[in-house]
């Protein structure tokens, strides 16, 4: 079938349209969205946490539970749409509630229009619904374990309505599609002080029989709470496949979330990724992008910096080689006071790829004491690539500091010849200086079994290139 | 020699006399032509036979216009809705003196010129209102001697009459009329403006100044200037004047293509200072051949709204480009500057260095872009721009592109923004110095690059100009 989305990854102000980076078009055939029929939830250590809100979406809205108890395989045949599980195993499930109908924010065509307003407006759902309750999420006191699913499902409705009006990096075309046709992703809201550190490993894995992902990701960390969430995506080679991914972020006051989305990808998948985010007071995010794989890979991510004192770090390694393209977009909206944003990009361009990275720090009337910091360093090997980067400053405060550097060019001559003085030969020498300009991003990613596979995969990439 | 002498003579009078009657001639004028609004051919075909244009450039006229009415409004920059095209064609038509009277020239640009310092003979130049200026006297002894190198220093009008060929082989290359809506109207309505050419080994002591030729009729508006650097030669020319020029008809659109050759060196410095009511939409371009250099010193303290970005094709190898600007955005104003620069051949060079300035709700945007084409090995670009906002109030923007297509380059880019610290404003006070003062200080500091760049008396002018603006800052 064909994706056709407009004004994907668009610069927050146009400038001359014959430099071409404005925004991208993206027009791509891509297999049939059927559902995703494994569970991306690795670990299950999350079952033991009853405070901790968690849900997941197979296509058919967020069903609570870690996933053992969705049976996708099992399609009911009088749902309309042959996602639906109207059966789901879960035995505090109303049965007669279906979670995608609940849900009135998933936008999704496979809603059976048969249901459940009628239901969601009935008795049942509404008795028992605790009417001292704030769903909008501010009444902390909520304890998941004593909320009947009916309740929990309302709280989840609640936070998705929330989250759903973010502005993401790809931007609202994109968010649109894969909120329309998600077939995948996790739900998970922690509750106020609960510091979660075990980390919550998700792999979304395409191959033969799963050639589409379209995960609809929500992550909600109430105050002082913490959470680490890693999602690996990878692909099985020789498949067209197709992956994209929303990922909105919502972190309370003095809340910690830790977010590594690891991409692996084969390169015959096309790969989007799209983040939205609002942070208040005192908030840390840490996010760790690895786009080393896809066909052609886009990257947004939008940041609000709503809090004073509230501060994201990313750090983002790419790697083009043959015909690869990369296009990112990064933008960090500062409104709070003595926000802080911190944006670290490193790669290698090799062959005929070519990588688009914008990166916007705009400093917003009242964020005085912002600190937005934005740098990119870029290893070119070959005389095709193509190297486009526009990193913005947009400022109307002026007690603010804003910087940022970009390097390209080759590799250094002088370490290569001291390299080759130690008996590496060229190549290797070259390998090593790639492997090398991964390391900040590596260091965040203190998952040895992680860090081991990514080591591998660049490995492996570098194996196929025969002179650089 | 001598005809120009009868012709300027001749002017001279013509404009006397028509001084004292321009509101009669502008009624008589309206109500001709109450039926055609805007630019129209006939219009175009009136300028072209007033200034007596050799037919092919009645046609090239004829074709920007044509380009002129498909072309849309720029979609990126700040805002144009408020420019009135029809009122300024009011003041492009021939016997419509470009002129106003001297009460009508806005307060705050008679006190600049006291200010400033300006001798009275060049306030009424300046403000447009066309007395006799020393200037033309200037002008003359000037031309003389670099006339005795072989450099031809005329006005464009006379250019086109005396060296047509030179001119017609390089007029409107290498800024197209297709290439945007205002080089389009320019192509079209363009009046007046320097040609200068300087034969090859040939290096111009003193620099030209632009400043000699303000009186002219149309000067300042759609001027067109064309210089030609031969091989190996060298020429420092200058542009404007720290003055405030006042012009009322509030559009200007010139255009300014400089032709660097072979081992030629070419220095091209402006400093801007349209008055507040102007919308500034230049545009300038240097292509430069194998081992040539051009080199832009640029200050823009003036208009309401500006578009300008002096653009460098380093077509031969080895050229070279620098750019050292500064840009000063105070109240009501939109300034939207910047560089631009295409790396064509090997071991090319180019330096970018740009400061800017926001105050008291002013605008400014720093929009640059470094295309290294495939062709471009062992090139080397480096940005750098520093914004200082100097309150709550203003703004800033840096919007820098790279498009780079070749490995073997060493392109490096960097941006910083922030306030004057109040550590450094402290220590100044410490020393006796006054608030308002050490503020100026430190504006006029960050200026310094650009200030050591100039000749002394544009320097030194160039300061006061700054002291003036920070003064309305704090007084």
């Amino acid at each position: 079938m064909n994706l056709n989305i407009e004004r994907v990854n668009a610069l927050p102000v146009r400038t001359w349209s014959w430099l071409g980076i404005n925004d991208r078009t993206i027009e791509e055939d891509i297999p049939e969205i059927l559902p995703f029929k494994k569970n991306p939830l690795i670990t299950k250590n999350i079952n033991n946490e009853k405070d901790i809100l968690f849900a997941i979406n197979n296509g058919s809205g967020y069903k609570i539970g870690t996933g053992d108890i969705v049976k996708n395989a099992e399609m009911d045949s009088n749902a309309n749409h042959a996602e639906m599980n109207s059966n789901a195993n879960c035995a505090e499930m109303n049965s007669n509630a279906n979670y995608a109908e609940a849900n009135s924010d998933v936008n999704c065509t496979e809603m059976n229009s048969n249901a459940n307003h009628a239901e969601m407006n009935g008795n049942v759902n509404h008795t028992e619904m605790n009417s001292n309750v704030n769903y909008a999420g501010k009444n902390s006191s909520i304890y998941y374990p004593d909320m009947s699913n009916n309740m929990k499902n309302k709280y989840l409705e609640s936070t998705i309505e929330k989250v759903s009006s973010i502005p993401t990096g790809m931007g609202e075309n994109t968010a649109n599609y894969i909120r329309n046709n998600n077939n995948t992703g996790i739900f998970i809201r922690i509750p106020s002080g609960k510091k979660y550190k075990e980390p919550i490993f998700l792999e979304y894995d395409l191959d033969g029989e799963n050639k589409t992902v379209v995960d609809f990701n929500t992550i909600y960390a109430e105050e002082n709470s913490e959470v680490t969430i890693v999602m690996h995506y990878k692909s099985k080679k020789g498949i067209p496949t197709f992956h994209s991914g929303l990922t909105y972020l919502f972190a309370e006051k003095n809340a910690i979330i830790n977010l590594l989305q690891i991409q692996l990808l084969s390169e015959d998948t096309l790969h989007l990724n799209d983040i939205g985010a609002v942070i208040e007071n005192g908030v840390a995010i840490n996010l760790v992008h690895t786009e080393l794989g896809g066909s052609k890979a886009y990257n947004g991510c939008k940041v609000d910096l709503k809090g004073s004192n509230s501060k994201i770090n990313i750090e983002t390694i790419y790697f083009g080689d043959k015909n690869r393209t990369i296009d990112m977009n990064y933008i960090m909206n500062h409104h709070g006071k003595n926000s802080n944003s911190q944006i670290h990009v490193n790669g290698a361009l090799l062959d005929q790829s070519s990588k688009t990275f914008r990166g916007t720090i705009d400093f917003k009337k009242g964020a005085a004491g912002s600190v937005g910091h934005e740098e990119e360093y870029n290893l070119l090997f070959s005389p095709k690539i193509r190297n486009l980067t526009a990193p913005l400053i947009l400022c109307e405060e002026e007690d603010v500091e804003g910087k940022h550097g970009a390097n390209s060019g080759k590799i250094d001559e002088n370490k290569l010849f001291y390299m080759m003085s130690r008996g590496l030969d060229e190549l290797s020498a070259k390998k090593l200086m790639i492997e090398a300009a991964f390391r900040p991003a590596m260091e965040q990613i203190p998952f040895a079994d992680l860090q081991d596979q990514i080591s591998e995969y660049v490995k492996e990439r570098l194996n196929n290139i025969e002179s650089i | 020699m001598d005809n120009l002498e009868k012709n300027t003579t001749s002017k001279k009078t013509f404009v006397d006399d028509v001084d004292r009657s321009i509101y009669d001639v502008k009624d008589k004028v309206n109500a001709s032509y109450q039926s055609h609004k805007g630019l129209t051919p006939e219009i175009v075909d009136e300028i072209s036979r007033e200034k007596n244009d050799p037919e092919w450039m009645r046609e090239f006229r004829q074709k920007a216009l044509k380009l002129y009415n498909s072309i849309q409004l720029p979609k990126w920059g700040p805002n144009l809705d408020e420019l009135n095209m029809n009122d300024i064609v009011t003041y492009v038509r021939p016997n419509t003196a470009m002129q106003a009277k001297w009460e009508e020239v806005p307060s705050d640009i008679k006190n600049t010129f006291e200010r400033l310092g300006i001798p009275q003979a060049e306030r009424m130049s300046l403000a447009g209102v066309g007395a006799q200026y020393d200037s033309e006297v200037v002008y003359h002894n000037v031309r003389e001697e670099v006339k005795n190198q072989g450099v031809i220093y005329t006005d464009m009008e006379s250019a086109l009459r005396e060296h047509e060929d030179l001119v017609r082989s390089h007029f409107m290359k290498l800024v197209p009329p297709s290439d945007h809506k205002f080089a389009a109207l320019h192509g079209a309505v363009w009046s007046g403006g320097s040609f200068v050419y300087v034969p090859p080994g040939v290096s111009v002591e003193i620099p030209l100044q632009s400043y000699f030729r303000l009186n002219a009729p149309g000067a300042g508006q759609f001027e067109h200037t064309l210089i030609i650097v031969d091989k190996g030669a060298n020429l420092h020319f200058i542009e404007g004047c720290s003055a405030p020029k006042y012009n009322v008809a509030n559009l200007h659109a010139g255009c300014v293509e400089l032709f660097v050759e072979e081992g030629a060196r070419l220095r091209y410095s402006t400093i801007e200072n349209w008055s507040k009511n102007m919308f500034n939409l230049n545009t300038k371009r240097a292509v430069v051949e194998k081992d040539g250099k051009i080199e832009w010193v640029s200050g823009s303290f003036g208009s309401h709204i500006s578009y300008l970005y002096p653009m460098s094709i380093l077509k031969g190898e080895n050229s070279k480009m620098e750019y050292t600007g500064i840009t000063f955005a105070g109240k009501g104003q939109n300034l939207d500057t910047g560089v631009k620069v295409v790396h064509r051949a090997p071991n090319t060079s180019s330096v970018m260095n740009s400061k800017s300035i926001s105050k008291d709700g002013g605008a400014s945007t720093f929009r640059s872009a470094v295309r290294v084409a495939a062709s471009a090995a062992h090139s080397k670009s480096a940005v750098s721009c520093e914004s200082l906002m100097l309150d709550d109030k203003s703004r800033s923007d840096t919007i820098p592109i790279m498009d780079i297509r070749n490995d073997e380059v060493d392109i490096g880019h960097e941006a910083k923004i922030g306030r004057i610290s109040d550590d450094t404003i402290f220590y100044l006070m410490s020393r006796g110095i006054s608030e308002a003062d050490a503020r100026a200080m430190i504006v006029s500091g960050f200026a310094e690059p650009i200030a050591k760049e100039l000749p002394l008396e544009y320097a030194v002018e160039m300061n006061n100009l700054i002291r003036l603006e920070m003064e309305g800052t704090i007084g």
